[in-house]
Formats: C-alpha cells, structure tokens, sequence
C-alpha cells in the first residue's frame, strides 16, 4: 500500500477501446443472442448460446449465463434495456438475485457508446451504480460539452 | 466483501477534501489542528469529514492526552481498489474476447473481404 493506491474516484468503472470493425457489425455482436455468446465474459468462461434471450426495446431484457468452464458452476445474468439507441448507445440495468453467484454484480447500471470511426469502432463502457447525484453530474457534463461545440461551430462559421 | 459494506468506503471517498485527508494520514497519524492547516476550514468542519471516514472504516482515532489523533486503515481502501480492478479485469477480458471474435468473423465473411 503506498499513497497512490488511494482511490482518486467513486466506484464507476471506465472502459474504452477501439475495435478493428465497422459500427453496424458491432452492435449486433451486442445485441444477437449467438454473437454475444461468443465473447462475453472474463476468460475461463463461456456463455451457451440457448441461454442468451434479448428484446432489444426500452424495457427488454438482455440475458445470458455464464458458466465457469473448470467448475461448470453458471452465473446467470438478467439485464433490462433502460435505453437502446441503435446502433449507437445501450443502457441497461443488471438486476441482481441470489442465484447470480455474482453478488456485487447485483443492480449495476451499464451505459455502453458505440462511435463511429468508419473501419473502427470505439466502445466506451461505463459501470456504475450512477447514483442521482452522479446522474446529474453526467448530464450536466454533457450539457457543458454541447455548449462548448455549438460555440466553435459558430465560431467557425464567422 | 459486500456491496453495502463497501457503499459507506465510495460515499468517503467520493469528496475531494476526505481524500486529501487520506492522502495527508499515510504521513502518519495527525490531529484535527494538523490535519485542518492545509485546508480552508473551520475544524468543526474538519472534524464533521473524520467523523464520515470513521463511519466507513477508512481511519480510527486515538486519544492521546487531550488530542485525539486519525489514522488511516488500509483494508478498506485496498477491497475498493480490489472492488474496481476486478470489474476492469471482467471487462478487459471480455473485450480481448470480442476483438478476437470480431476478427474471427470478418475473416469468414466476404464482406470483411471487401472492404
């Protein structure tokens, strides 16, 4: 333990990265049952294609089980779309039970950005429990960055 | 280590002047004078933020003669740390999976040829 080990933010996890491959195809390794089954979950995992079941409306669920291939052990996992903008934005909630085996995955809220960088595609994900007071921060962020583009757009316009 | 138990360790650390008082404790132990000087304000007020790290296990304080003195725990700081990189362990591993699942794919398929 030195001084830099001090968490320096809340419990909102961030994680970006950029894939080699267009948005459209993307979003649907999100959003179809047999393509999320093939990547979802931390090594030593698997997801059974027959498990994931996804309504893609606000209010759908997003669900799969994890099972643990050394141990068989499964760890479902019941989402449900709070907001679903395609084929750019997904926010879901994940809606814990003791049957999870997961605990602390309980009532996690997921806002997922897919941006458009032509043969790439950047996703930006954003675990937190986003309590209102960071929702509020959230938006307030946003707002201030739209202000800040609709200037040097009219600016540039001069 | 549960979720409830670690809300009360997030909810402390997510004010920047309880941080800077955890950043000053791992000097070593300080009252609430010393620990007051750095900051603009009052030590009741400074006094009201050792009492929410008390709360959340981060620091305990010991009287010694008529000053009491904070020092900081570890353990509750390092499970949120453990807390965070576990969930960015998740993610990671996942993403390296959709990476290679999208390369996977676009391989197999004349559209990924084609573009």
């Amino acid at each position: 333990m030195t001084d830099t080990d001090i968490p320096v933010d809340d419990r909102d996890v961030y994680i970006t990265r950029s894939f080699h491959a267009p948005r459209e195809l993307v979003w649907r390794f999100w959003t179809e049952p047999d393509r999320l089954a093939s990547w979802f979950g931390p090594d030593g995992f698997s997801v059974p294609t027959e498990s994931v079941s996804i309504t893609l409306v606000e209010g759908g669920e997003w669900n799969l089980t994890m099972v643990e291939d050394a141990t068989g052990i499964t760890s479902p996992l019941h989402t449900r779309f709070v907001t679903v903008r395609e084929p750019e934005y997904l926010e879901m909630v994940i809606a814990g039970g003791d049957s999870n085996g997961l605990g602390e995955l309980a009532e996690l809220r997921l806002r997922v950005e897919f941006h458009d960088h032509g043969e790439k595609t950047r996703v930006t994900l954003h675990q937190g429990p986003f309590t209102d007071e960071q929702k509020t921060a959230t938006a307030t962020g946003w707002e201030m960055s739209f202000v800040a583009l609709d200037a040097i757009l009219e600016g540039g316009l001069q | 280590m549960t979720t409830d138990t670690l809300s009360p360790v997030f909810a402390a650390l997510a004010d920047p002047t309880r941080r800077a008082i955890l950043q000053r404790l791992t000097d070593g132990d300080a009252n609430v004078a010393e620990l007051a000087e750095p900051f603009s304000m009052s030590q009741p007020a400074i006094s009201k933020h050792l009492r929410v790290l008390e709360g959340a296990g981060l620091i305990s304080r010991n009287r010694v003669a008529t000053a009491r003195y904070s020092h900081l725990e570890a353990d509750p700081l390092r499970e949120a740390t453990e807390y965070m990189e576990k969930y960015k362990r998740f993610w990671n591993g996942s993403f390296d999976r959709l990476a290679q699942a999208l390369a996977d794919y676009q391989d197999q398929n004349s559209e990924g040829a084609e573009k």
